[in-house]
């Protein structure tokens, strides 16, 4: 039995003939920032739905503070304290952005004031207070991002998965992105970020995770792995395709 | 269905034990609000038209079963409530007071609507409208929601279904039953006025009901059926260019005014 905060033992996804996810094993401990990267199809995004209950694992173990996750809803987890936000964000678009938030919000708070006056704390914390009535659909891509973000902030999670939310960003909206995964890390929360960016990579992350073919390729600490020859074949291998 | 099973439900209890239409109501209220949920949970997997599909779906079977069981429904003659005009037998003389009756009905179904919008669940079901996916990453458990969001709306149609039993005085499986008379007229309304708003069905209501009624006037000797094809010409736009119905045009129109008025800061 580990102590870690989040663990991760061999687990697998199988679709029909394809193994996305192939026995991969990590643990997160409380107060982290771990960041999962690997080239295009690595399956970092099938992890990411298998550990918040969007697939069910063909097998291995999820485990969120010592309790088995595995047959737990997506739902279940959140309430266990476990958000995420999407690749393709998923802002409810017919919803202000304040609207948004309230529906993370009111999880644990079912008065509805509470969970406005928390809902709007979220966005000011992103940074989308005074675009807390505009419709989600008439957001820029960085402002769903964000708002993708302080819904899952909404949730007051221990643990939140960010899955690719600097992608089509330009450089000074991942500054700010960047500055908030800080900010937040820094009061306490544990982040699992997939990331595609090897810069933004080196910035925030201690420890790295790399995914190849579904499988775990390497793991340690960004500046080594970024020189490991399997890593740059990976990376290299896609590219030159 | 649920609003022919609440128009069964009263005629019968009224009919046979004389009990008065106003507790009549309650039980068929109660029952769809129970049942309802539980036959169409199989549906709650389907999504989008497929959903819409199966809702038909239920309607006819509920048709073919009002037919079959004659002992509860009358079956194909159906059920005939004599003229005792009195408060108690919610029959009246006077057609004002039906009016009376369903405006009272409209605006305590406007009050449930408000009270469900300022309340969680009315968040969750917006947000499980939007997005399944997110909601349930938002820890919302959407099976649960649309159990719930469908109790409401199957006791709300049995009442619905009941009042119009003591009104029309003749109830039988084609009125009950009747697509464009109640099933889609129930959506067509929403739809026009603004689906996921309080006014929307209420403003859609005193539009499309007077028009249809003034369409089967005009245009029923002629061409029998036309009032038909143009609402679902209408509903068929309304769902192309005015996704977000009456409402939404209204609010657009509200904004730009603001900001025009507010200049260039707001």
């Amino acid at each position: 039995m580990t102590s870690a905060f989040l663990s991760v033992q061999a687990v697998a996804k199988q679709f029909q003939g394809l193994l996305a996810v192939d026995r991969v094993s990590f643990d997160v401990d409380r107060g982290e920032i771990v960041s999962i990267i690997g080239p295009n199809g690595a399956g970092k995004t099938t992890l990411f739905n298998l550990l918040t209950g969007q697939l069910a694992p063909s097998s291995g173990e999820i485990r969120l503070n010592g309790q088995l996750l595995n047959k737990l809803r997506p739902d279940k987890r959140a309430k266990l304290g476990l958000g995420r936000t999407f690749q393709i964000a998923k802002p409810l678009i017919g919803l202000t952005a304040l609207e948004n938030a309230m529906v993370g919000a009111c999880l644990h708070h079912p008065k509805l004031r509470e969970a406005e006056e928390l809902a709007y704390a979220k966005l000011e914390e992103v940074g989308l207070g005074e675009r807390a009535h505009v419709r989600a659909g008439e957001l820029t891509l960085s402002e769903r991002r964000r708002l993708e973000v302080a819904r899952a902030l909404a949730l007051e999670p221990h643990l939140v998965l960010l899955d690719e939310v600097m992608a089509g960003l330009n450089p000074s909206e991942v500054a700010e992105l960047i500055g908030l995964v800080w900010r937040l890390n820094e009061s306490g929360l544990t982040l699992l970020i997939i990331e595609h960016n090897l810069k933004v990579v080196r910035t925030f992350s201690k420890r790295v995770i790399v995914l190849d073919h579904g499988a775990k390729i390497a793991e340690g600490d960004a500046q080594t792995i970024l020189g490991m020859p399997e890593v740059i074949e990976a990376y290299l291998g896609k590219r030159r395709r | 269905m649920f609003f022919a099973t609440g128009a069964y439900m009263t005629a019968r209890l009224y009919l046979i034990w004389g009990i008065t239409p106003w507790l009549g109501l309650i039980p068929g209220a109660i029952l769809c609000g129970l049942v309802g949920p539980l036959i169409f949970w199989p549906t709650f997997r389907l999504k989008g038209s497929f959903f819409a599909i199966a809702t038909l779906a239920f309607n006819e079977v509920g048709f073919v079963l009002a037919n079959y069981l004659e002992a509860l429904t009358g079956g194909p003659r159906g059920l005939q409530i004599p003229f005792v005009a009195s408060l108690g037998n919610m029959i009246f003389a006077h057609p004002l007071s039906y009016a009376f009756l369903m405006f009272a009905f409209m605006a305590a179904c406007l009050c449930v609507a408000v009270a469900i919008k300022r309340s969680r669940l009315g968040y969750y079901l917006l947000a499980v409208r939007e997005d399944e996916d997110a909601a349930r990453a938002a820890g919302i458990d959407v099976a649960g929601v649309k159990l719930r969001g469908t109790a409401i709306s199957a006791a709300l149609s049995a009442i619905g279904g009941g009042l119009f039993a003591m009104y029309v005085r003749t109830i039988d499986p084609p009125t009950l039953f009747s697509l464009s008379d109640i099933g889609f007229k129930f959506a067509l309304l929403a739809l026009i006025g603004g689906i996921g708003t309080i006014m929307g069905p209420v403003l859609g209501a005193f539009l499309i009901i007077p028009a249809e009624s003034w369409l089967r006037a005009e245009l029923g000797g002629g061409l029998p059926g036309m009032h038909l094809a143009i609402l679902g010409g209408l509903m068929l736009l309304a769902a192309l260019f005015m996704r977000r119905g009456v409402m939404g045009v209204l609010e657009a129109a509200w904004h730009r005014w603001h900001r025009r008025k507010g200049g260039p800061d707001d």
